[in-house]
Formats: C-alpha cells, sequence, structure tokens
C-alpha cells in the first residue's frame, strides 16, 4: 500500500462504527456491571481505611521523595495526604520521568496531580447565605419560582438540578420564553441540530430556528463517532459541549441567543479530554473531563502529547509544569487526567485549569466545594478530592480514600463545612456487604459515622434533606433509612421502615413528603413486579411510613428516570410529577420493541392520582423506537404549559385537565 | 458521568468492531461479537497496566472470538449458504471501489494482518502476539498480502 491508499484504507475504517442502540445497550450494561462489581469489591471499613490511607500516603510519599531527591534537584516534596500542600514539578520532563518509572514498575494507581490555582473570577461575590444541602428545587416552594438565570422570565422549571443554584447541563433548557432542545433521529449516532421552539399563549409549540450543531462546532465533516452533547444556558448566553472520544477532546461553543431567532456563536473554545459533566455557579462553568492520551504517540520531548490543555479552539494552552503538583508520587502510574477546569462565561475564557490522575465516577458540588469521586478497582476504594470554591477563587484543598462506593452524586452533601458521603462496603472479616454513612470536615478529616447498615443490601438511592439523609438499601424489601445529621461527629439513625420493592430515585415533595420511584416487589421469590411511586410520611422522621403507593406497569416496565434524574419532573409548586416509562408490547407480539407512556402525578384530596398518556410518535410505523425516544425525553413547564420535549419534537400539555394541547415536528 | 467502564467501552469499541470487520468481513455478526465481548468482559473484567496493554488484550479476544466465529459458521455452512452467499452479494455491491473492499479480497491471516499493521500501527511483533503466531509468519503474510494489493489496486488508483 502506498500512503495515500494507508490514508484511503484508515479513512473507511473511521468510517465504520458499531451502530448507536449498541453502543446504548452496552453503556448500560457497562452502568449496571460497574455498580455490581462496586458491590462485590469494596473491602474495609470506610472510616478506618482513610486513616490507614493516610498514614499510607505519608509512607509513599517520603519513599518518593527519596527517590526523586536522587534524580531530581527538588527541595522539599513532602506532605500528607490531607494537606493541601503538595510537591511542585519543575518541569514536563520531570512529571514524564516519574509516570514512566512507575510504569515500568507497575506501581499502584492512586494518585492525584492538581494545579495549586489560586484562581480568582473576576468580580463575583461569594455568597454565604445561599442554600448549599442537597436539597432539590422541590423542597423549597419559594425557591422554585424562579430560578437565578432568568429571574425575569415567566415561571417555569430547570433541569433537576440536586443542588440550588448550581446547575447541571442537560439535552434541553428553557429560560422560561424559549425550549432549546437538540435534535435526534433514532438510528443516528448523534444530535444533528439545536432547536429552538416555544409555546405561544395558548400553549401551542412553535418552531422558531434551527442552527446544525456541525456549524456550531464548525466542523466540516460529519463526525460518525457518537459525539454527546450537553448545554447549559446562562442569561443570554446558551454553552453547548460537545464531547469527542476520538479525538479526546471536550469542544465548548458559547452562543449569544439574546435573539433567540438568530443564536450567535461568540467563542469556540476546547478541553482536553472527553467530557465528564459540569457545573453552572454565578456565571462560571466548572468543566470535568477525562483525558487518556494515545499511548502510542506520547513522546518525552513533545508535552503537548501528554499534558492536559485548554483553550481556544485556535489557541490551546498547557498547564504550566509549576502548576502541577502530585500528593502521592510513587503511585503515578499512567497518563490518565480528570481536567477539572473554570469558564468564565462573561470573559468567554478559561480562568483557570486542574488535573488529577484517574478517572472520575462521579462529581458533587454546591456554591462552596467541589468533590470528585474516583473509584478505583485494583485497589478497592473510592478516592475524594475537594476543591474549595472561596470568595471567587477555586483552591485545591484535601483528598481522602475510602473503601467502599458510592452510588452517584446524590451519596454526597456537604452542609454548613460538613462532607457526607452514603457507601456501600463490604466489611474485610466478614466479608458481609453493608451501608454507612461518613462525615468529614473540609480538610476530609473524618468526623463521624453510622455504618453497618442494611447487612448484605447495597444503596439503591439517596436524598439529603438539610440535616437528614433519606437512603434505599435492597435485597428483598426495601428499607428506608432516615439518619439525623445534625450533630456530624455522630449520625444517628431516626428510623428504618422496611417495604416490599425498593426506590430508585427520591425527591423531597414538601416537608411532610418524600417520593420514591422505582419497582414493587411482590413476589416470594425476590422478582420484581413493574413500577411503584412511593410516597413516604416524613412528618415524623422516627415513624416514616408509606403513606400511599401507586403500582403501573408489568415486569418488563422500566422508566428512563430510575438512572438519570433528569428525566423526571418533579415539581411540587405546580403540582405534578412528570416522566416517560416503557414496557413490553403485548398486544403486538411482532413488535420487538416496547411501547412507551407518560406518566403524570398530581396530588389531591384523595391523595396523589396517576394519568398515563400514549407516548407521541411522529408516524405510526416507526414504533420500534420508543425506548431510545423514552430516554431521550425531558419533562419541563413554562406558565401552566407541561413541555414534553422529545429528540424530533415537542408535545404540549395542559397542566391542569392534563389534556393535549398541540404537538410540533421538528 | 462516565463509569470506568464505560470509559474502557468508548475507548475500545470502535477499533475491536473494526477489526472483527475486517476478520468476519460481515458488520453484522462483528457487531453480535463486540457485543459479546465486552458484556463478557463486564462479567468477569480485568485490569490493564497501560492503555496499548488494553487495546492489545481486547484485539487479542476479538481475534479469538472471530477465529471461533468463522469455526463455527464453516461447520453450519451447509444450514445457511443462502444467507452467506446473499451477504456476499450485498457487502460486494456496497464496497466495489474501496481499499476496504480489496483488502476483503484477501484471505482471512492476510487481511487480518494487513488491517493490524496499517490501521492500528501495530508493529510486527505485536501483531504476532494477538494472532498467536510467529513474528515470521506474520511478515510471510504482510508480504504476500500487499503483493497481492499492488496487484487489484493497481488498476483503480
Amino acid at each position: 500500500m502506498n500512503e495515500q491508499e494507508k490514508r484511503r484504507y484508515r479513512e473507511e475504517q473511521n468510517a465504520l462504527n458499531p451502530s448507536a442502540e449498541t453502543m446504548e445497550r452496552l453503556c448500560d450494561a457497562a452502568r449496571k456491571a460497574e455498580t455490581h462489581a462496586a458491590e462485590k469489591t469494596g473491602e474495609k471499613h470506610p472510616r478506618v481505611a482513610c486513616q490507614k490511607t493516610m498514614r499510607r500516603y505519608a509512607v509513599a510519599c517520603l519513599a518518593a521523595a527519596m527517590l526523586l531527591a536522587f534524580c531530581l534537584p527538588i527541595g522539599s516534596l513532602l506532605s500528607p495526604a490531607n494537606q493541601a500542600e503538595a510537591r511542585n514539578f519543575q518541569d514536563y520532563g520531570e512529571l514524564f520521568d516519574l509516570i514512566n518509572e512507575n510504569r515500568k514498575k507497575g506501581n499502584g494507581e492512586l494518585t492525584y496531580i492538581v494545579t495549586d490555582g489560586e484562581i480568582t473570577l473576576r468580580g463575583e461575590e461569594h455568597i454565604t447565605s445561599g442554600y448549599v444541602g442537597g436539597v432539590s428545587l422541590g423542597t423549597d416552594t419559594d425557591n422554585t419560582a424562579t430560578t437565578p438565570l432568568a429571574s425575569a422570565a415567566p415561571e417555569h422549571s430547570d433541569t433537576n438540578n440536586q443542588v440550588y443554584d448550581v446547575q447541571e447541563g442537560d439535552v434541553v433548557k428553557t429560560d422560561g420564553t424559549y425550549i432549546y432542545s437538540l435534535k435526534r433521529v433514532q438510528g443516528e449516532s448523534e444530535s444533528s441540530d439545536l432547536c429552538i421552539s416555544y409555546p405561544d399563549e395558548a400553549g401551542n409549540a412553535l418552531f422558531l430556528a434551527s442552527l446544525p450543531l456541525s456549524e456550531i462546532f464548525e466542523e466540516k465533516t460529519k463526525s460518525n463517532q457518537n459525539a454527546s452533547h450537553e448545554m447549559f444556558l446562562c442569561e443570554a448566553k446558551l454553552i453547548l459541549i460537545r464531547s469527542r472520544s476520538r479525538e479526546d477532546s471536550t469542544l465548548i461553543s458559547i452562543l449569544d441567543v439574546s435573539d433567540a431567532s438568530v443564536p450567535r456563536v461568540t467563542a469556540r473554545l476546547e478541553q482536553s479530554g472527553t467530557y465528564n459533566s459540569a457545573r453552572l455557579i454565578d456565571g462560571t462553568l466548572y468543566l470535568v473531563s477525562d483525558h487518556n492520551p494515545r499511548a502510542e504517540y506520547i513522546r518525552k520531548s513533545s508535552p503537548t502529547t501528554y499534558i492536559p490543555s485548554c483553550g481556544s479552539t485556535d489557541e490551546q494552552a498547557l498547564l504550566a509544569p509549576e502548576e502541577i503538583h502530585t500528593l502521592d508520587p510513587e503511585a503515578v502510574s499512567g497518563f490518565s487526567y480528570t481536567v477539572v477546569s473554570a469558564l468564565s462565561l462573561e470573559e468567554e475564557r478559561f480562568v483557570s485549569r486542574a488535573a488529577t490522575l484517574g478517572i472520575t465516577t462521579h462529581l458533587y458540588a454546591n456554591r462552596e466545594s467541589l468533590y470528585v469521586l474516583s473509584a478505583s478497582y485494583k485497589t478497592p476504594g473510592t478516592s475524594i478530592l475537594r476543591f474549595a470554591l472561596e470568595n471567587g477563587t477555586v483552591r485545591y484543598c484535601a483528598a481522602a480514600k475510602i473503601n467502599g462506593y458510592a452510588l452517584n452524586q446524590f451519596s454526597m452533601q456537604e452542609k454548613d463545612g460538613v462532607f457526607t458521603i452514603v457507601t456501600t462496603y463490604t466489611d474485610s472479616l466478614t466479608q458481609a456487604q453493608y451501608n454507612g454513612i461518613y462525615t468529614f470536615d473540609r480538610s476530609l478529616q473524618p468526623l463521624g459515622s453510622l455504618d453497618g447498615l442494611g447487612k448484605d443490601e447495597r444503596v439503591y438511592s439517596v436524598r439529603f434533606d438539610g440535616d437528614v439523609c433519606y437512603f434505599v438499601t435492597y435485597r428483598q424489601t426495601d428499607p428506608v433509612f432516615c439518619v439525623d445529621l445534625s450533630d456530624a461527629a455522630a449520625p444517628k439513625l431516626l428510623s428504618a421502615l422496611k417495604i416490599p420493592g425498593f426506590s430508585s430515585y427520591l425527591h423531597v415533595w414538601d416537608k411532610n413528603t418524600l417520593v420514591g420511584l422505582g419497582r414493587a416487589d411482590e413476589n416470594e421469590d425476590g422478582s420484581t413486579e413493574g413500577l411503584k411511586l412511593s410516597f413516604f410520611d416524613t412528618s415524623d422522621q422516627e415513624s416514616l411510613s408509606e403513606r400511599q403507593k401507586i403500582l403501573f406497569g408489568d415486569y418488563t416496565a422500566s422508566a428512563p428516570a430510575e438512572e438519570n434524574h433528569k428525566a423526571i419532573l418533579v415539581a411540587p409548586e405546580k403540582n405534578v410529577i412528570a416522566f416517560a416509562y416503557h414496557q413490553y408490547d403485548r398486544n403486538n407480539e411482532s413488535n420487538l420493541d416496547d411501547v412507551a407512556f407518560i406518566a403524570l402525578v398530581k396530588e389531591t384530596e384523595d391523595g396523589f392520582e396517576l394519568h398515563t398518556l400514549d407516548f407521541p410518535r411522529s408516524n405510526e410505523e416507526e414504533n420500534g423506537f420508543y425506548v431510545f425516544f423514552a430516554k431521550n425525553t425531558r419533562f419541563l413547564y413554562i406558565g401552566d404549559v407541561l413541555c414534553v420535549v422529545m429528540p424530533d419534537g415537542i408535545q404540549t400539555i395542559d397542566l391542569t385537565s392534563f389534556s393535549c394541547l398541540s404537538t410540533l415536528w421538528f | 458521568m462516565n463509569c470506568h467502564f464505560e470509559s474502557i467501552l468508548k475507548r475500545q469499541s470502535a477499533p475491536v468492531y473494526r477489526f472483527l470487520c475486517s476478520y468476519v468481513k460481515n458488520p453484522h455478526d462483528a457487531e453480535d461479537l463486540m457485543q459479546d465481548i465486552f458484556l463478557r468482559f463486564f462479567e468477569r473484567p480485568r485490569s490493564f497496566e497501560t492503555e496499548e496493554h488494553e487495546r492489545a488484550w481486547f484485539l487479542k479476544v476479538a481475534a479469538n472470538t472471530a477465529k471461533s466465529h468463522l469455526r463455527k459458521r464453516a461447520l453450519r455452512r451447509h444450514e445457511d449458504v443462502e444467507t452467506l452467499s446473499l451477504a456476499a452479494e450485498e457487502t460486494d455491491e456496497a464496497l466495489r471501489l474501496t481499499i476496504t473492499d480489496a483488502v476483503g479480497d484477501l484471505p482471512t491471516k492476510q487481511r487480518v494482518c494487513v488491517h493490524l499493521f496499517y490501521y492500528e500501527n501495530l508493529s510486527q511483533k505485536e501483531i504476532a502476539e494477538i494472532l498467536a503466531c510467529p513474528v515470521s509468519t506474520v511478515k510471510s503474510h504482510l508480504r504476500r498480502a500487499k503483493a497481492a494489493l499492488l496487484k487489484s489496486l493497481g488498476g483503480t488508483l
């Protein structure tokens, strides 16, 4: 083959990709397997492990310092893992040599590389009176009417954010007037256009404008590589994020949507690594990506091949060597980073970057801290890394490792300086699996714990409500634990309610009601039967009870919101819960795919009532794709109109009568 | 958002799929085999020292899986002769003027070596490890493949 033929062969091969459905199925299996692996591999008591890890860090740091003092002319390197101080690198080569040495020796994997960056976020005042707990919008009805992003806009919902005032990204956003969504058709590996639509006064969905994503990201060729997208909305700026796995990079485009009919790109930025997650707080986007430099391209003489970078798409800036720190040099074993950046939306540039080694599994942020979790299966356990957001600056603070695994972002909360995490771990002596709740101060020094809960069960869902934490574990019955955290040094179990089934998602509806979406379990053999909405009475926290339950769907039913909190709308201020679910089509045996429904719930004098609508489809013949559409559908309200935003259209529904107002197909 | 297994899946699915396509010459079979490989890996995961190690392991598993698939298919060939010939016709039609088509016409072992050498940029030693054969065999497959490709591509370029 000559060079031209080789290039053509590569191009042809690059166009070959597994189907989007297969990839989605495998991604689901990966997530489930990860959770399953987490159940199996936890070993020790998390609190003890944390202390032991601190000692191990100290030993490791000492050993590494001796190694480095021998070959490198650097000063004092030592610092315990739980201190903010960490060693500096003199140049990129030093970092390269260290990692290369350790890789050859096959050393461990847990380590951190962080910048010491005191990052000044211009002109932003730190707000200490914010609601910092992991409390949903629904818990405080005074807060829900307006979001901080669009205070003048009509009453509307935002993405189902975990923490008030901390925006999470999603495929649909609204400012109360317009709905921004990403168009994607079944069979396509990725979204194709940004669509802007709006409901008029009568509730009819109308199309305003669309813009191809290829234009937004200035990509001339069709990538055909399953790129995923998320959006954020900050006043008149729409931020689109595109994760590109093949290029191992994340593109960020900032659009001016002050005139929504003519969205205009004002900046294009790029960060190393595929997109992991991000949070938008007070005009600053904190973006986390996983960077895995291609090993075959790494060359010591070329730092761009192994050091992450951020910047405009035209000009990338590497993390400076003196900014790069490591807490545990002995354990660095590969060039695999979690890159954290702060992007000022006003200046439209990165104000700071930082990186940790290892892949981030979960991320939690409130207005004061950003926590990054990294689950490790080689040395079982989870590492926690904290960045403080203080007076407009971001500062690396502390790290700790616990054994045991957290379920998701809802397993964490920081409130009044106390970080709390719920994990499932395996007791090293008895090999039994337990669940525990652990509190730390902001230096990640352990404060208190309550463990040994739910023997041989694992955590299925967690929700914090101020000083109280509710969590569900499950094997055959569903204990809902209620833990009082008002004394961080001594978390106290208030009650444990055992009922059949389990809840996969918990949301605080009001002061006396906790809503759980999950599965019923009426069979003696432990197999699950259909879906269930539980309404727990939390008025007496020492004696929780299930006030009401609604069973729906059969044993094949599944709701995307069980795994993705962004797929459910819980709006007590509008008296509505909305989500999609799908199940096997019994009326049509030839249809191999499920059929889907929209579930709408409202509270009446007699309790909660479920209304079910057929999932809208543009073409009856295409009814084989319900799972795809149900998974990618979002629910929001603007005024008294409920909008069902699908990848290929919008249906509007009257919030009072639940009758369909209009349907718009893109 | 990303989990550990998901990251591995995203890194390795495309290389594994493309390799399987080149091995079994049928995108549907390649997709099925790819699914089997990853589902098995999720059930019984293992750790890797480096990313190269990870990729080499997946390609090796893919090579073994594809080999066993072709063996099984040969055994039941009499059952689905029609399906195979139909698939072959479709493939020929769709890929007629491509390099992939020319590579696809090579015998299996030559085809696989060409893919790993020219697309995955692996060394002859790495290919030998994946295919569990001596380096000299890889060399001779590549030599013969080059000669065959020169002949078949000579007219198209």
